[in-house]
């Protein structure tokens, strides 16, 4: 990382020339923009400075603050919330209403103090929870005294983003599994230790009789509420599979542990034989902390599936007489008339009223260039107005049929989407079916050699070949991983993506909004002559401020100061035209210049904006949707790992093979609508497992069809719905994270597997020959799971950086 | 070994109090959230700007409905 000065609140570097800072503990500490400052500001005032002391960031930083102007917009958006109709869908109401919200931003345990702190000082708040596992809070609050939109706009102020989302039915009922489950294993658990207590006692040969009896009661008194009210989820499994006529992994677990409690229960009743009362509850113990583990990752998966799914209300506005109102979207009605400000979305499909707009249809389409629209041009909605406030008629109130389109496309491709047999249940099916057929052999061949021990030896070999380290193996290295990506910035929705990852060896690109930034910049410039380069940018800024054209806009950047024109002249499509210092000006494309200069060469192979005088072309730039900085690096990394790289995007072609060009990827196939892009990728499909990383509205259907996906997000709510993986921080390189850790995850599970089974090899045996003790089967069966918890615990160190 | 005749019903009678104290705690969501639980004891050293109220759900407001 470089040395340079770093925001003291974000950690991203400062920019060089900017001086903003804030007084925190007495110290003045740099800051990196205005949102920075703003919200440290807040911190400070509220004194809330243990968050800087206490937080954990790394090189990352945390995520950018909100700039103030965004606050701004984001306080208009949140008004909207306050709309009772609207408030039905997500809010609790009575004489306290209570709402629970999805918080962006949130790193750390420090994070969900600061959002605690600052909102328990508005007044009207009774109640505020943040939940740091989940990212949510949970708010009570009177109606009477506080609106809701100030409680979303006290959150931003500390630099987090908070809105309602839509909750997921799943998670009503992972709730209650979950807190069934941590119930039984507290249960377990409390119960293991007694009787690992009592047995260690059993385990010296001198105690004489009267005690060794007393201590059995006293653990069959422990253990019977493992068995009755810990166990149930096993035998409930284990039952449903039998009558289902098929075997899972509970069955030899639920009938080894009903036969060692039986013989057990039996033995202390009778007083003769042998007792397996701390293995039943160590058992239990071990087997409900993997289900635990698992559940609580599928949990995880499914909250931050629900995080995502925001409710934002739609607003637009309609002409009403002669003035235009705010309404719901979904109040909107056929032929009504609504205007669409530049840099919004268009809500509905309809028909363009004004005499024309430019329209960025990339989410919808992958083309990355504007569409010019004209009078009673088709609008779709999703499409982002690019310039002045356009007006239009609705005419269709559902959504429309281009992106309704694309939602059943979305819906079929999901039935399509491969489903892998998972690893666990593989080695699960085989090595259950292995233990019942072992134990039944034993017994019958005890039975010839030996009856009376015939049932002692069979039970040995039942405990003794416990899979408790294999129903570990998987859950634990699961959960590790999800933890680990989430700590990177990187959100799982679907647990299953981890077994997929390595058997990837193709990955699609899309092109706009993925491998690029999704917005122009100006990504080359050419002067004349050094030294001017100041004064000719300043006399593009200020022609291009008369244009409306989304290729102008980046302009807007490229100089500090303006200068005066005159007779500035805008020929739409073509250039502008100006005066300064009795000079003539022309901005614009090279068939403009040539007006004036016919044969004027393009000095610079990509430009397509030249700034010339009347003695020929002073300036040049490439304005264009720019690469993301880390893309050529993420593409040779694949590159170099032998995976097949494909860009499959909607652009033109040219386009999209000058963006190849550069980034060396070869196969591309461009000009693609989404059914064509599916139908590439089924193609891939028939070759192996295919990664999809995109994140239009274009791109959904692709997502939700290929055998892994990426999106952002910053990506349309779409895409992210189809995804198995979110990338929070806009950066590609997490896509080498998340490959990293998949083939890391998988090596893990298969080491757990080998360890477990290979202490079985070793154990069955011995167990068979009838030379496994209880306390031998017990202490192997517990030190095998701790190795494999151990080793799955690998995962949660830190993701190496680089 | 008298001693133990005393000490494992006590170790009983503890555990199941332990029991009905676990079950207290999860049906109040204390490990809804075991993230930041360790960090909070760094954290709430601070006066808080202003009294918290209590929880909300004994207050005797007479809230006109």
């Amino acid at each position: 990382m470089s040395s340079a000065v770093r925001c003291f609140h974000c950690h991203q570097p400062v920019p060089a020339g900017l001086n903003l800072s804030v007084e925190i503990d007495g110290e003045d500490k740099p800051m990196c923009c205005y949102g920075c400052q703003s919200v440290a500001d807040t911190i400070v005032s509220q004194g809330l400075i243990h968050f800087y002391k206490f937080r954990e960031i790394d090189d990352e930083g945390v995520p950018q603050a909100l700039v103030p102007e965004e606050l701004d917009s984001l306080h208009e958006q949140v008004k909207a919330y306050d709309d009772p109709d609207i408030q039905r869908e997500f809010v609790r109401s009575g004489d306290v209403n209570e709402v629970t919200l999805a918080v962006e931003g949130m790193t750390c345990a420090a994070c969900a103090w600061l959002i605690e702190r600052q909102l328990r000082g508005l007044s009207g708040i009774q109640h505020v929870v943040v939940n740091a596992t989940t990212d949510r809070v949970n708010v009570k609050w009177l109606p009477e005294t506080l609106k809701l939109s100030d409680i979303l706009a006290s959150i931003h102020k500390v630099g987090y983003r908070a809105l309602p989302f839509q909750q997921a039915d799943l998670e009503q009922s992972f709730e209650k599994t979950r807190r069934s489950y941590i119930m039984r294993l507290g249960v377990a658990g409390l119960a293991s230790m007694q009787t690992m207590m009592v047995a260690f006692g059993l385990y010296y040969d001198d105690i004489d009789d009267m005690h060794r009896l007393y201590f059995w009661w006293v653990s069959l008194l422990f253990t019977a509420p493992v068995i009755v009210y810990s166990c149930q989820p096993f035998f409930a499994n284990a039952i449903r599979a039998l009558r289902a006529r098929t075997v899972n992994m509970d069955v030899p677990v639920s009938l080894a542990m009903m036969l060692a409690f039986v013989a057990s229960f039996y033995a202390t009743v009778f007083d003769t034989g042998e007792v397996y009362y701390e293995c039943v509850s160590m058992f239990a113990f071990l087997l409900l902390a993997g289900r635990y583990l698992e559940l609580l990752a599928k949990h995880r998966a499914v909250a931050n599936a629900a995080n995502l799914m925001k409710l934002i209300p739609a607003f637009a506005e309609r002409r009403h007489d002669d003035e235009w109102q705010r309404v719901m979207v979904k109040y909107l009605q056929m032929d009504d008339e609504i205007r669409v400000k530049p840099g919004e979305p268009i809500p509905v499909d309809g028909e363009l009223i004004s005499e024309q707009a430019w329209c960025d249809e990339s989410l919808l389409t992958g083309e990355s260039r504007p569409i010019a629209k004209q009078q009673c041009d088709s609008l779709y909605a999703g499409s982002v107005n690019q310039q002045s406030p356009l007006i239009m008629k609705v005419k269709s109130t559902h959504q429309d049929t281009l992106l309704a389109g694309i939602v059943s496309l979305q819906d079929t491709a999901m039935q399509q989407k491969p489903r892998f047999a998972r690893l666990a249940d593989i080695v699960g099916r085989y090595f259950v079916i292995g233990t019942l057929t072992v134990s039944s052999l034993t017994f019958l061949s005890w039975m010839l050699l030996s009856p009376a021990d015939a049932f002692w030896v069979t039970l040995a070999v039942l405990v003794a070949t416990c899979p408790c380290a294999l129903a570990l193996a998987a859950p634990t290295a699961m959960s590790g991983a999800i933890n680990r990506l989430n700590r990177s910035g990187v959100l799982v929705k679907n647990a299953a993506i981890l077994e997929i990852l390595p058997k990837v060896n193709t990955l699609c690109l899309d092109k706009t909004g993925t491998l690029t930034q999704g917005r122009f910049s100006l990504v080359q410039s050419w002067f004349r002559e050094v030294g001017n380069e100041s004064q000719y940018s300043a006399i593009a800024r200020s022609l291009e401020q008369y244009s409306e054209h989304p290729l102008a806009r980046p302009f807007q950047q490229i100089a500090v100061q303006e200068v005066s024109l005159d007779n500035v002249d805008n020929q739409p499509g073509q250039g502008l035209s100006g005066l300064h210092k009795e000079q003539d000006y022309r901005i614009g494309s090279l068939n403009y210049i040539q007006q004036w200069h016919p044969d004027a060469q393009s000095p610079l192979p990509q430009a397509n904006v030249y700034l010339c005088d009347r003695s020929g072309i002073l300036a040049a730039w490439q304005v264009d949707d720019e690469l993301r900085p880390d893309a050529l690096d993420m593409v040779n990394w694949f590159k170099k790992r032998g995976f097949k790289l494909i860009m499959l995007t909607g652009d033109h072609q040219d386009r999209a093979m000058s963006m190849a060009k550069i980034l060396g990827i070869e196969d591309v196939r461009a000009g693609l609508q989404p059914k064509d892009k599916m139908e590439s990728l089924r193609e891939l499909q028939q070759h192996g497992a295919v990664m999809m990383v995109g994140d239009g509205i274009n791109d959904a259907p692709v997502l939700a069809q290929a055998d892994a996906s990426v999106t952002f997000a910053s990506g349309t709510e779409l895409a992210q719905a189809g995804s198995d993986v979110v990338i929070l921080n806009g950066r590609l390189h997490a896509l080498q994270g998340l490959l990293h850790t998949g083939t890391l995850t998988r090596a893990i599970i298969r080491q757990n597997f080998a360890w477990a089974l290979g202490y079985n090899a070793v154990i069955l045996p011995l167990a068979v020959t009838g030379h496994v003790g209880p306390l031998w089967a017990m202490l192997g069966m517990s030190i095998s799971s701790l190795i494999v918890v151990s080793n799955s615990l690998r995962l949660l160190k830190k993701p190496r950086g680089g | 070994m008298e001693i133990i005749h005393i000490a494992v019903p006590a170790a009983i009678l503890l555990v199941i109090l332990v029991i009905a104290l676990f079950w207290w705690a999860v049906r109040n969501d204390q490990f809804d959230d075991l993230e930041r639980q360790g960090m909070n004891i760094l954290l709430d050293e601070e006066e808080p700007q202003k009294k918290n109220n209590k929880k909300a759900n004994k207050q005797d407001d007479d809230a006109a409905n």
